[in-house]
C-alpha cells in the first residue's frame, strides 16, 4: 500500500462507496429504461412486471449504499463541510431515482394503458431522461476523481441543461396532445401525471447537475 | 536542581491561565469547526508548547528580565496579578493578551516599589503594534499564494479534504510550538529575573504550566474564538493559524513575548480583507481590542494593589 493511499485511507473509502452507489444508481436507470421500452412495445406484460421489480431492487440496493455512505460520513470521515456537501448531492441523486421508479409503479399499479399516438412522446421523454442520467453520472465521477476535471463538469452540466429544455418542450407537446384529444377526463389526468413524472427526472437532473457544478466551484479556492 | 518555593505557584497559575486562554489561538478555529477533535488538539498542543518553550523559549526571558529588577516577592505579585486578570478574561470568554498582562503587572509592581525600568518597554510596545499588522499582511499574502497553488493542483474535493485536515493539524502544532517559544517568558521570566529560577528551569516550568492550562481548561475559549470572529472555511482557518504562528515565531526569535490573540485577529482580518471583508464581524474584533487595551491596565492595577496590600503594616 503506497503512502498516498495510507494518507487518503478514509477518502478512498468514501470514494469507493460513492463509485458503488453510482454503479447501483446507473443500474437502476438502465432497468428503468428497459422497463419503459418493454411497456411501450408489449404493454403491462410479465416481462414488464419483472423489470419493474428489477428497478425496485436496484433502487433499494442504491439506497443501502446511500445509508452506508451516510454512516461513514457521520462516523467523522471528512471535514464537516464536505460531509454535508456529499450528503446533499446523494440526496439529490436519490430523489431522481424515486421518480423513475414512481413512473413505473404508476403504470403497473394504476393499470394505465397509454394511447398508441402518445407513445412516441413518452419514448422521447424516457430517452432524454436517461441521457440526463448518463451525463449526471459522468459529472459526479469527474468531481470525485483525484484531480478534479472542472471543464468536464461544466460540459456535462451544459448537456443536461440542453436535455432538460428539450424535455420541457416534449412535455408541453404531450400535455397539449392529451388535452386536445377525446380521452376520458380521468385518463387525461393519468396520462398527464405520467408525463410530468418523467419530466421531473430531467428537472431533478438539472438541479443535481447545478449543485455538482456549484461544489466544483466551491472547492476551487 | 529545582528548589520548591511557594512563590513559584504564582507562575504556575499564570502559565495555567495562559494555556487555558491561548490554546484557542492555535487550535480554536479547527476545533470549533470540528475539523480536529478536541482531545487530539489539546494533547498535540500541550506537547508542542513544551517543545517550543524548551527549544526556543530562552530569548524572551532576557526581555522580561530587562523590564524590572524585581525581588522574589515582587515577581510573585506581578505573576499573580497578571494571572488574575487573565483568569477574569477567560471566565468572561474574551481572548486576552497574557504578554500585555505580564508587562502591565511588572510595570505596576515596579512603579510601586520603584524598580520599574522603561528602557526596554518601547521595543515591546512596538512589537505589540507590529503583531496584528504583521499577521494581517502574512495572512493576506499567504491566502493569495496558497489559493494560487491549490487551484493549480486541481485536487478533487476528497483529496483537498484530506490535505486541509492534515495541514490544520500540522499548522496547529507549529502554532503551539511558536506559542510555547514566545510566551514562556511571560510565565517564568520574572522568576528568572529575580534569580529564583535558572534559565533552564524557567523554560521547563513555564512550558509545563502552559501545557497544564491547555489540558485542563481550554475548551470554552477554544470554541468561543472559532465561532465569534468570523465563520471560517477550512482553508481560511489554515491560513489564519499559519500566519499567526509565523508571526509569533518571528517575535520569539527576536525575544519579545507578544500576544497570540492579537496575531489571530490580525490574521483573520487579513483573510477577511482578501475575501472582501463581508464575513468579518468587526464588532467582535473591536470588543476584543478593547479587552487588550484594558488588560495591561487592569493587570498593572491588580498587581500594584496586591503589592500594596501585602506590604500594609499596622502602625499604632
Amino acid at each position: 500500500m503506497s503512502l498516498t493511499n495510507v494518507f487518503l485511507r478514509k477518502q478512498r473509502h468514501v470514494q469507493a462507496l460513492i463509485a458503488r452507489y453510482l454503479d447501483g444508481w446507473m443500474a437502476c436507470v438502465r432497468t428503468f429504461e428497459s422497463a419503459w421500452e418493454t411497456f411501450l412495445t408489449q404493454g403491462r406484460s410479465d416481462d414488464f412486471n419483472f423489470q419493474v421489480e428489477q428497478t425496485h431492487k436496484a433502487e433499494s440496493h442504491a439506497d443501502d449504499v446511500r445509508r452506508l455512505i451516510a454512516r461513514e460520513l457521520y462516523g467523522k470521515a471528512l471535514l464537516p463541510e464536505s460531509r454535508a456537501d456529499i450528503h446533499e448531492m446523494i440526496s439529490r441523486l436519490d430523489r431522481l431515482l424515486g421518480d423513475a421508479q414512481r413512473s413505473l409503479f404508476d403504470l403497473k399499479l394504476q393499470h394505465i394503458d397509454l394511447p398508441e399516438e402518445l407513445k412516441p412522446l413518452y419514448q422521447k421523454l424516457v430517452t432524454i431522461s436517461v441521457r440526463c442520467c448518463v451525463h449526471l453520472e459522468k459529472s459526479v465521477r469527474l468531481l470525485f476523481i483525484d484531480r478534479v476535471d472542472a471543464d468536464g463538469v461544466i460540459s456535462a452540466n451544459k448537456e443536461i441543461d440542453k436535455a432538460e429544455s428539450e424535455a420541457d418542450f416534449v412535455q408541453c407537446q404531450l400535455v397539449d396532445r392529451i388535452f386536445s384529444a377525446d380521452y376520458d377526463t380521468a385518463n387525461k389526468i393519468l396520462y398527464r401525471e405520467v408525463g410530468i413524472c418523467l419530466g421531473r427526472i430531467t428537472d431533478y437532473s438539472e438541479s443535481a447537475a447545478n449543485y455538482i457544478m456549484l461544489l466544483s466551484i466551491k472547492h476551487h479556492i | 536542581m529545582l528548589t520548591f518555593s511557594p512563590h513559584l505557584l504564582g507562575g504556575v497559575y499564570l502559565g495555567w491561565s495562559l494555556g487555558a486562554n491561548d490554546a484557542a489561538n492555535v487550535f480554536g478555529t479547527a476545533v470549533s469547526s470540528r475539523m480536529v477533535r478536541y482531545p487530539i488538539a489539546v494533547a498535540l498542543c500541550a506537547l508542542f508548547i513544551i517543545a517550543g518553550a524548551a527549544l526556543e523559549g530562552r530569548a524572551g526571558m532576557a526581555t522580561i528580565a530587562g523590564l524590572s529588577a524585581a525581588s522574589i516577592s515582587s515577581a510573585t505579585f506581578a505573576a499573580v496579578g497578571a494571572a488574575l486578570s487573565i483568569t477574569l478574561m477567560t471566565i468572561m470568554r474574551i481572548p486576552s493578551s497574557t504578554s500585555q498582562a505580564v508587562v502591565g503587572a511588572i510595570i505596576g509592581v515596579g512603579l510601586v516599589d520603584g524598580t520599574a525600568k522603561f528602557s526596554g518597554l518601547g521595543k515591546v510596545v512596538i512589537c505589540w503594534i507590529g503583531t496584528p499588522i504583521g499577521a494581517l499582511l502574512l495572512a493576506a499574502l499567504g491566502y493569495r499564494a496558497g489559493a494560487w497553488l491549490f487551484n493549480r493542483l486541481r485536487l478533487s474535493m476528497l483529496v483537498t479534504d484530506a490535505v486541509l485536515r492534515a495541514a490544520l493539524v500540522v499548522s496547529g502544532c507549529y502554532g503551539a510550538y511558536a506559542l510555547g517559544a514566545n510566551n514562556v517568558a511571560n510565565v517564568t521570566g520574572v522568576y528568572y529575573a529575580s534569580g529564583l529560577l535558572t534559565l533552564d528551569w524557567s523554560v521547563w516550568l513555564g512550558g509545563l504550566s502552559i501545557a497544564l492550562g491547555v489540558l485542563t481548561y481550554s475548551k470554552e475559549v477554544m470554541l468561543a474564538v472559532g465561532r465569534s470572529i468570523v465563520k471560517l472555511d477550512a482553508y481560511s482557518a489554515l491560513v489564519v493559524v499559519l500566519a499567526e504562528a509565523a508571526t509569533v515565531h518571528v517575535y520569539a526569535m527576536i525575544g519579545v513575548p507578544v500576544s497570540t490573540s492579537q496575531a489571530v485577529i490580525g490574521a483573520v482580518l487579513g483573510v477577511g480583507l482578501v475575501k472582501q471583508a463581508t464575513a468579518v464581524k468587526f464588532g467582535a474584533a473591536g470588543r476584543m481590542t478593547l479587552g487588550w487595551i484594558a488588560t495591561p491596565l487592569i493587570a498593572g492595577l491588580v498587581a500594584a494593589a496586591i503589592h500594596l496590600f501585602a506590604h500594609l503594616r499596622y502602625v499604632p
